[in-house]
């Protein structure tokens, strides 16, 4: 462990501030909003670490917004808030039904969702689902405001569509229809706090029966959050049936990619993944052909 | 029997004290922050000391350099082993507290810092160089074992040590016999794993060399006496140079058995500034170089009759000593002593080889390898019963042990309820048969076995007590006995609360500071109660002695009419002549030729040590148990979840109900992390898991409904019929686990831990 005591750290009291200091020390500062992942990543590094840009202060950046069917989360906002926000609860339940599962209640209460965001580790719990709601990035800096659609964002293991300067700020996703259903689910090594050894998201949009569209989302079996083409185009235009799903589930071999690790080898990742798919697609379809 | 049992309960009902669910006597400060251990202890000039560990899991050691670490700001020694002169440590003296020459692990102590912070010290570590010829390594014992590999300690021309640990009731050629002509038999090969005891309190030391020559330790070890030999022997001083001081114990479990690198270390560091010292490990510095439990090989094989009766077992255990012997191997010890003693087997053959390679040197936890070796011969009772078609819990009860049966190794056995343990868990968990569980669930049996009245493995297995009474009626034991928080010392004030009709509020146990107390031999094998617990009765007897005759005095009657009790002492053929115990107290005190009451004992149990044959009986009682494990093992995931444990216990009395059960809630939620969910990763010897990220420690959400019930039968030998009870909540887990997933899922587990994964 590492002292930190020797770095600076600058805790700006406004977002125009923060943007400011950003620019003034471009690429010198390190954003430092509940510190879940920084402080573990700071302490534990080789490297001499960065002095801090201190966002915690900034309640500008901690909101839930339902504005024009569009769901806007400020990038401070922490898991706790969103998993019992009743918009959330209603206009993203795989949302906070993903949010809900990140760590502990310590946890919760301190990470934030731009942290989880940024932090980028494939296993992240609320990717999935911010990929299968579509969601967007506002990226501000001192010269302007940018929008990158979450699945542009990630480039690589850990490679950000992210310029020195730019503060991610808020992360907004279309607020989920009447006709649309989303489930997350999350297969860790124990029950509390864990760590995702797969994790995923459906989203299905049904019509008369019939799965209008889909939009499958998978972690922590490739460098970045995946989207399962395959299996989404295997459950398009069909009704659910066992049949339907069983494919569905299998095809998302040919988009995943996990390596051996720790926490489970490849083999028992692509056989969680198949499994995991399949319960959850199972319990949809319980749910549109009720 | 029964009889018996409820007219004891009875009898039991007039204490006022002893079996009443107190809150422990250490437990308010504990809530509020306020004990103190030894990360708490905080001396003026302090200097925080860091190690350097070897880069190699073996390699010689070419060249250290230092300069650059004397250079750091705030350094104010640097030590190696080639300029302090260092004893080697452990029971064959096969390691030195700072290696030079050869490095054998990962965890090899090269040098260390002291340092006016703990940042300086850890970066004037980084700065240290040190050139290494890398070597061969071995890491599995089973390759360790050929003739050709490579050899941890040259000198010795074999990586197997010199510890044969065998017993036998016949030679193999008649063993080999029975086997064959046995209506059935089980073989199997079953491996268990490393993990860390992880208590809250990390690994750590205080050490103040003063300029008079005087070494004050300050240290979390469960054998102060021990301690303080051992590392007078290593630093080369006396040993009565040394003072021991234990601050509250932030749990052991076993991990405290031994003098460690660190401890010598931090006391040269102290020797050459002057100035207190302190190291105190990080959680991932515990993780990677604590000595964790002791894994094995087991070949195992188990034969019986078609009446269901034991013919026959014998154990082949192979150990990893890792690259030095500390503890953990005689484990041993303890799995040839289930081997030979859990059930009646006429003929046994056990045989432990322990091995070096290049992995962490081990340590022995709680249970000692009973966890461990119970795994496999629960798991051989199970399929064996299957096998001849029988109830596992019947087959179990066939061959359970009775009461007053010598086990061949000669361990006495005297008061034992395993039959009653395993009825009353088969009751608990509403067991119907195998297969009748429900969908994807199954149950599991285990049985267990352990010493529960102290255990010989030193000279003596005693304890002192020095109990004095001042003038206000308070009583202070000191006791030899070190309470790791199991709530040793509740138990003891219970034991002389009871004894002299008072109140619990009433007395006090001190025993922080080993230079003050008397002798113990250490916590270890759930000897506490048991053998200080006693101490202490004999301590309160013979103060109750003095104070009953000056009651007889003051209240003119015969000695014997006395009672003692609620914080008076009367007589029993007239209440109403009395007097207050403090009045009693200053009766004696105040007067012409007064004397105060202090009074010392030493009780050492009726327990012999073994001889080379490995026969003696080892402790003056043993307990019994079993427990029932539910589970439902999902189809999809393989995720085993465990829905409910029941843990009977026939531990004696029990002192503290609300105490034991903590103990036996807590042992059961360290087995079944210890089955599913603990596990230290090693790739070449390295810890690659060493954070409580993937070291997976379980949490409220893991642990189960705990159904404890104690089967009480008061054992002869103990301090108000107590027998021990620290160890056992863990020791049948896995095995329970292991044949409930075996009858949920009809898979045999032969190795350890149970991950989906390996399902
Ligand atoms: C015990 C424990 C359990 C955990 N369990 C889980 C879990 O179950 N699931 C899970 O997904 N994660 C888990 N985490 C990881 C972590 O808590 C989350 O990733 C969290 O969301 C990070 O948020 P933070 O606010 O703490 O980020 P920080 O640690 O402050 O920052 C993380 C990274 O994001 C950058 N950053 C933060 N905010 C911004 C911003 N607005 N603009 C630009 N850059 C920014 C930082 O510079 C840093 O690189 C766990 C962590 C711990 C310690």
């Amino acid at each position: 462990m590492k002292s930190l005591s020797y770095i600076d750290v600058f805790t700006p009291r406004s977002l125009e501030e923060a943007l400011e200091l950003l620019d003034k020390h471009r690429g010198e500062l390190a954003v430092l909003a509940g510190g879940t992942d920084l402080i573990i990543q700071l302490r534990k590094a080789q490297q001499k670490a960065p002095n801090l840009l201190n966002i915690y202060m900034l309640d500008e950046l901690r909101y839930i917004k339902h504005d024009n069917e569009i769901i806007k989360i400020g990038a401070l906002t922490d898991f706790a808030t969103i998993t019992e926000s009743p918009i959330i609860q209603r206009h993203a339940p795989v949302l906070a039904e993903a949010a809900a599962t990140i760590g502990s209640v310590q946890i919760l209460n301190k990470a934030s969702i731009g942290g989880n965001i940024v932090n980028a580790s494939p296993a992240a719990d609320s990717l999935p689902a911010l990929y299968v709601l579509n969601a967007t990035l506002t990226l501000r800096s001192k010269t302007g405001t940018r929008k990158v659609a979450i699945e542009q964002f990630y480039k690589g293991y850990k490679k950000l569509d992210l310029q020195s300067g730019e503060l991610l700020t808020e992360v907004s996703f279309p607020a989920m229809k009447q006709n649309q259903i989303g489930m997350f689910f999350k297969h860790g090594l124990r029950q509390g706090d864990a760590i995702s050894v797969v994790n995923g998201a459906i989203l299905l949009e049904v019509l008369n029966g019939y799965v209008k569209d889909a939009r499958i989302a998978l972690g922590a079996v490739a460098p970045t959050v995946v989207r399962a083409t395959e299996s989404e185009k295997t459950l398009i235009g069909q009704r659910l049936s066992e049949d339907v799903i069983l494919k569905a589930a299998q095809a998302c071999l040919t988009s995943i990619s996990p390596i051996d690790d720790v926490r489970g080898s490849a083999a028992y990742r692509k056989e969680m993944c198949v499994n995991y798919l399949y319960m959850t697609l199972w319990q949809m379809m319980r749910m549109v052909n009720l | 029997m029964h009889q018996g049992f409820i007219s004891v309960l009875v009898t039991a009902e007039r204490y006022r004290v002893v079996g009443k669910s107190v809150p422990k006597i250490d437990g308010g400060l504990k809530v509020v922050g306020a004990a103190r251990y030894v990360d708490d202890v905080e001396l003026p000039n302090m200097l925080y000391a860091k190690i350097l560990r070897s880069r190699y899991p073996h390699a010689r050691i070419l060249r250290i350099n230092t300069e650059k670490a004397w250079r750091v700001p705030g350094v104010r020694a640097v030590v190696t082993g080639y300029d302090v002169q260092l004893g080697r440590m452990g029971i064959l003296q096969d390691h030195p507290p700072l290696k030079t020459g050869k490095v054998r692990s990962v965890r090899d102590e090269v040098a260390a810092v002291a340092a006016e912070t703990v940042e300086a010290a850890e970066e004037a570590v980084e700065a240290i160089e040190v050139e290494y010829e890398p070597l061969e390594g071995v890491f599995d014992p089973e390759e360790a074992m050929k003739p050709d590999a490579p050899l941890v300690h040259e000198e010795n021309r074999s990586n197997i040590v010199d510890l044969k640990m065998r017993f036998s009731t016949s030679d193999s050629t008649h063993l080999n016999q029975v086997f064959e002509k046995a209506a059935a038999v089980v073989s199997d090969r079953y491996q268990v794993h490393y993990n860390n005891a992880s208590p809250l309190g990390t690994m750590g030391v205080v050490a103040h060399y003063n300029n008079l020559g005087e070494l004050t330790m300050y240290t979390n070890t469960q054998a102060p006496f021990l301690y303080r030999h051992e590392l007078g022997k290593i630093l080369g001083i006396s040993p009565s140079k040394i003072r021991v001081i234990q601050p509250e114990i932030g749990g052991a479990f076993g991990r405290g058995m031994d003098v460690y690198p660190l401890d010598p270390i931090a006391a040269a560091l102290s020797m050459k500034t002057r100035r207190p010292v302190k190291l105190v490990f990080t959680r991932e510095e515990e993780l990677q170089y604590a000595p964790p439990r002791q894994p094995a090989i087991i070949y195992m094989r188990t034969a019986a009759d078609r009446e269901g009766r034991l013919l026959a077992r014998e154990a082949r255990v192979i150990l990893d000593a890792g690259a030095y012997v500390s503890w953990g191997p005689f484990d041993g010890r303890v799995m040839m002593a289930t081997t030979t003693g859990l059930y009646t087997v006429p003929e046994v053959l056990f045989e432990a080889t322990v091995v070096y390679t290049n992995n962490p040197y081990t340590g022995t936890q709680r249970g000692a390898g009973n966890p461990q070796i119970t795994f496999a011969i629960e798991q051989q009772m199970d399929a064996l019963a299957e096998e001849l078609g029988m109830d596992p819990v019947e087959f179990r009860i066939i061959n359970a042990n009775k009461p007053n049966t010598v086990t061949p190794q000669g361990l006495k056995i005297t008061t034992c309820e395993l039959r009653e343990c395993l009825r009353r868990a088969a009751e608990e968990i509403g067991w119907r048969g195998r297969g009748m569980a429900g969908p994807n669930r199954g149950i599991g049996f285990a049985a267990f076995f352990h010493v529960g009245g102290g255990a010989r493995v030193y000279r003596s297995d005693g304890c002192g007590t020095v109990l004095s009474v001042d003038d206000f009626g308070l009583v202070t034991v000191i006791t030899g006995s070190t309470d790791l928080g199991t709530g040793s010392d509740t138990a003891i004030a219970q034991i002389v609360a009871e004894e002299l009709g008072i109140s619990l509020e009433k007395v006090r146990v001190v025993n922080d500071d080993a230079s003050i107390r008397p002798w113990d031999v250490g916590t270890h094998a759930s000897r506490a109660t048991f053998v200080a617990g006693n101490s202490a009765l004999l301590a309160a007897k013979k103060a109750r002695e003095i104070l009953a005759k000056a009651a007889a005095e003051e209240l003119q009657t015969p000695p014997e009419n006395l009672v003692f009790e609620n914080n008076t002492v009367y007589d029993v053929t007239n209440p109403a002549k009395k007097i207050e115990f403090d009045k009693l107290v200053r009766r004696i005190h105040f007067r012409q030729g007064g004397s105060n009451i202090v009074v010392s004992v030493y009780y050492d149990p009726p327990t012999e040590m073994q001889d080379e044959n490995w026969m003696g009986n080892l402790s003056a009682a043993y307990v019994f148990g079993a427990q029932a494990a539910l589970v439902e093992v999902d189809p999809e995931t393989k995720w085993v979840k465990v829905l409910k444990i029941v843990s009977v216990h026939d531990s004696g009395r029990i002192l503290n109900p609300a105490a034991a059960e903590g103990q036996v809630h807590g042992g059961v939620a360290m087995g079944l992390s210890y089955t599913l969910y603990e596990e230290l990763v090693l790739e070449q010897g390295r810890v690659v898991n060493a954070a409580l990220t993937d070291y997976l420690l379980p949490t409220a959400l893991e642990t189960p409904v705990i159904k404890t019930v104690f089967v009480e039968k008061p054992d002869p030998a103990g301090p108000f019929g107590a027998k021990g009870l620290g160890e056992t909540g863990c020791i049948p887990t896995p095995a329970a686990i292991a044949n409930a997933v075996y009858d949920a899922t009809g898979k045999r587990v032969k190795k350890l831990p149970i991950k989906p994964e390996s399902l």
